[in-house]
């Protein structure tokens, strides 16, 4: 499909500046593994303290690279699969807000002013620019989604019967939570933070906050995955050289997390005052739901590869998971996909640990979750981002990729560094190691009271993990950039890999629709979060002032 | 064409049938595994 | 929908009701729970060790930057602890690994666990939520005394 300039130039921007951050992004995921070693006994390296970079990691990994490539990847779907453009207006208002969030933010981070990590938990203060600069973000993501909701009810007036587009579908549902998600969000920063952070206010409820952060923040993770569900489903079947095992299966996991990506978000917050155990276990049972759609998918996917396989002639029961194109330098996609599949087997199955109950109190905030969730945002979300991000820049700047043989091993290289890192990371989790702390200063310091030798194994695997994720990405900046900047040798153009279904599957009204799911999402969030929030009221006392990081004493304006 | 259209729909995804509960025997191996570890530590 | 489909929707159900089971059977039967979530009261902002009983002990913990008050806790082994948590300032974390006890002190919010400790020996509690500068030297130490020979 031909392209218009203007569309085109919006995408390609918002793909190439995320890719641009995640330098210092990845640069920072490396330190880390440096600090936390033991490597370097240190509070900053180069100018950039631990937690400054921490935060920066969390922000420009999570936030920025994801909701910017949601949006760009966003249009480019809609506008393919609908066969019409959004209105340019809505995507270029989008695009200023993004930016200009994104440096507001950068600016505060940067120069030290938002050591706060990418949760900005209360009472810990950081600089108005900080807070504003994510609104800035987020509202731009939202004006994209506008855009994108005119043009699908002019498509639908159109084609009252046809079945949605699956990955239209699966663009509108994530956006249709991430809409409603954010509001909490939004909530939280306008109404309690952004007053408080200027002295407005005084104090500061800080369980109400931690509450509202976290209606948004599960359902954040779920904003980071569908796009990847939607590349497995539409793309990666004729990736394979086959087609997709159900449609249906795939609409339904749609649906589903519609209905309960959000009201499970209090599963963060086990340890924590304020909230009542029976909350806290219904909340628990809601997540456990939300595991459905993510286990129909690996069954899916499975038989979607082992049809391919099969095709391809492959024998016996597991005969065709070797007969697929991981390394065909022309189909680098596939890898990238794969990979990530292989990550999330781990990644999701861990998560449920995370999910249930009391089993929380085994890893709550130790180092297990990052080695948890390095298997997932890290895995299949990264890498179908990186991936689609090369593949888009390079068909809609008409520039083959450079080094195709470089960027063939990426996924893989980048695969076997997070098994690495993860393991080290959940085995120091078990032995009591801590998140979101540089050990270097004290536990991994033998000049200190504190130290830990027993977490000398569990650091170093992670280091030598995080060194070849770094690998793995140097060869991706190398590929991505040298097609950036490499000439224009085709016409642009605007495809995707559009797979074939492999049964006859009728049109399901049910999964047809939007209204009734949404609905469905709104009744089960007011019973999810009504005692939450009425919890909250019962049992929490006084706010809190604001605190900066490098300072017991509370702050005064 | 027909022949092609038969042996698509007659596709019977053992080997996915096999991967998937293998791959829910690794979940509820991780599962209780760490559950039987928190019994252990609650003495 | 296929049907090999309804059978992972079926299996899953299965597998995750399991999971529940266990979870319930371990709050009833072991008492293994979340964190009690306790009304705030403003005596739980000072820290203080109270012995209840021969064997019962109810501790205050006031997480503040960047240390635990009290910072350490010494108890005669077959104690029960009651640990009441809150924060002094900013959010904090309260993890003693080895007994699997896991709680955010929070300001104006009292968490509330019981330990028992059947084996002498030195417990760290490490606090792992990120408090600001000094966070990584944030540690207390519970010391369970072996019983005293006659």
């Amino acid at each position: 499909m031909k392209i218009s300039k203007p569309l085109r130039n919006v995408i390609l921007f918002e793909l190439f500046f995320p890719i641009t951050l995640l330098t210092l992004g990845i640069y920072h995921g490396l330190m880390q593994t440096i600090y936390r070693s033991g490597l370097v006994h240190s509070a900053a390296e180069a100018h950039l303290d631990y937690y400054q970079g921490l935060t920066l990691h969390g922000v420009i990994n999570a936030i920025v690279l994801t909701t910017f490539f949601a949006v760009a990847f966003g249009h480019a779907i809609m506008a393919y699969y609908l066969k019409k453009e959004p209105d340019i207006r809505f995507a270029r208002i989008s695009l200023i807000f993004m930016v200009v969030g994104t440096l507001m933010a950068a600016y505060a981070m940067l120069s030290g002013k938002a050591s706060v990590l990418y949760t900005f938990y209360p009472p810990l203060r950081a600089d108005p620019t900080f807070y504003l600069g994510a609104v800035f973000l987020i509202v731009g993501s939202w004006i994209a989604f506008w855009g994108w909701i005119i043009l699908y009810r002019t498509w639908r007036k159109e084609h009252k019967t046809d079945k949605i587009p699956m990955a239209v579908l699966g663009n509108i549902a994530n956006f249709t939570v991430w809409q409603i998600c954010t509001l909490s969000v939004a909530v939280e920063v306008l109404v309690f933070i952004l007053p408080w952070s200027m002295g407005w206010t005084n104090t500061i409820n800080v369980a109400l906050c931690r509450t509202l952060f976290w209606f948004f923040g599960h359902a954040l993770v779920y904003f980071w995955l569908l796009p990847s569900y939607i590349m497995f489903y539409t793309f990666l079947p004729k990736l394979a050289g086959g087609k997709l095992y159900s449609g249906n299966a795939g609409r339904f996991s749609f649906m589903l997390f519609i209905i309960l990506s959000i009201p499970v978000g209090v599963h963060h917050q086990f340890g924590e005052p304020g909230i009542t155990s029976g909350t806290k276990l219904f909340q628990t049972i809601l997540t456990f739901g939300i595991t459905l759609p993510s286990f129909i998918t690996a069954f899916t996917m499975a038989a979607t590869l082992e049809y391919a396989g099969r095709k391809r002639g492959s024998k016996g029961l597991f005969g065709w998971m070797a007969k697929l194109p991981y390394l065909d330098t022309k189909n680098y996609m596939f890898g990238y996909l794969i990979c990530g599949l292989i990550l999330f087997i781990f990644g999701g199955l861990t998560g449920m640990v995370n999910a249930s109950y009391s089993l929380n109190s085994m890893v709550h905030n130790t180092s297990w979750v990052p080695g948890h969730f390095h298997m997932t945002v890290a895995g299949p979300v990264y890498l179908a981002i990186i991936g689609m991000t090369l593949y888009l820049t390079s068909k809609l700047s008409g520039k083959p990729v450079r080094f195709p043989n470089l960027n063939i091993m990426v996924p893989y290289l980048w695969c076997i560094g997070i098994l690495i890192f993860s393991y080290g990371l959940m085995s120091g989790g078990l032995l009591g190691e801590p998140r979101r702390t540089n050990l270097g200063l004290t536990y991994l310091n033998p000049a200190s009271s504190q130290y830990r030798p027993d977490w000398i194994p569990s650091t170093a695997f992670a280091l030598i993990g995080g060194i070849i994720m770094t690998l793995s990405a140097l060869c991706y900046f190398i590929t991505f950039f040298g097609t950036v900047f490499s000439k224009r040798k085709e016409e642009p153009i605007l495809e995707f890999p559009d797979s074939e279904l492999l049964h006859n599957e009728p049109t399901i009204g049910i999964l047809n629709r939007f209204a009734p799911w949404v609905i469905m999402m709104i009744i089960v969030l007011l019973l999810a979060y009504i005692p939450a929030i009425m919890n909250i009221s019962q049992y929490i006392g006084p706010g809190a002032q604001p605190f900066s990081p490098n300072n017991p004493v509370p702050m005064t304006f | 064409m027909e022949d092609n259209k038969t042996s698509e729909e007659k596709f019977v995804p053992k080997g996915a049938i096999a991967f998937f509960i293998l791959f829910v025997l690794l979940g509820a191996t991780i599962w209780y595994g760490m559950f039987f570890l928190m019994l252990s530590r609650h003495a | 929908m296929d049907r090999n489909e309804i059978k992972v929707i079926v299996i899953t159900g299965l597998l995750l009701a399991t999971f529940l089971f266990a979870v319930l059977w371990a709050a009833d039967k072991r008492h293994i729970d979340v964190p009690a979530c306790i009304p705030y009261n403003s005596k739980y902002a000072t820290s203080k060790i109270t012995q209840l009983d021969s064997n019962t002990y109810q501790v205050f913990v006031v997480a503040k930057m960047w240390q635990f008050d009290p910072a350490e806790i010494d108890v005669p082994v077959g104690s029960t602890v009651d640990f009441y948590l809150t924060s002094k300032d900013v959010t904090h974390g309260f993890n003693i690994s080895d007994k699997s006890v896991n709680m955010m002190a929070v300001f104006g919010g009292v968490t509330e666990t019981s330990v028992y400790f059947d084996k002498p020996g030195t417990y760290s509690i490490v606090c792992h939520e990120y408090c600001g500068a000094g966070h990584q030297n944030m540690t207390g130490k519970v010391v369970v005394s072996p019983k005293k020979q006659k």
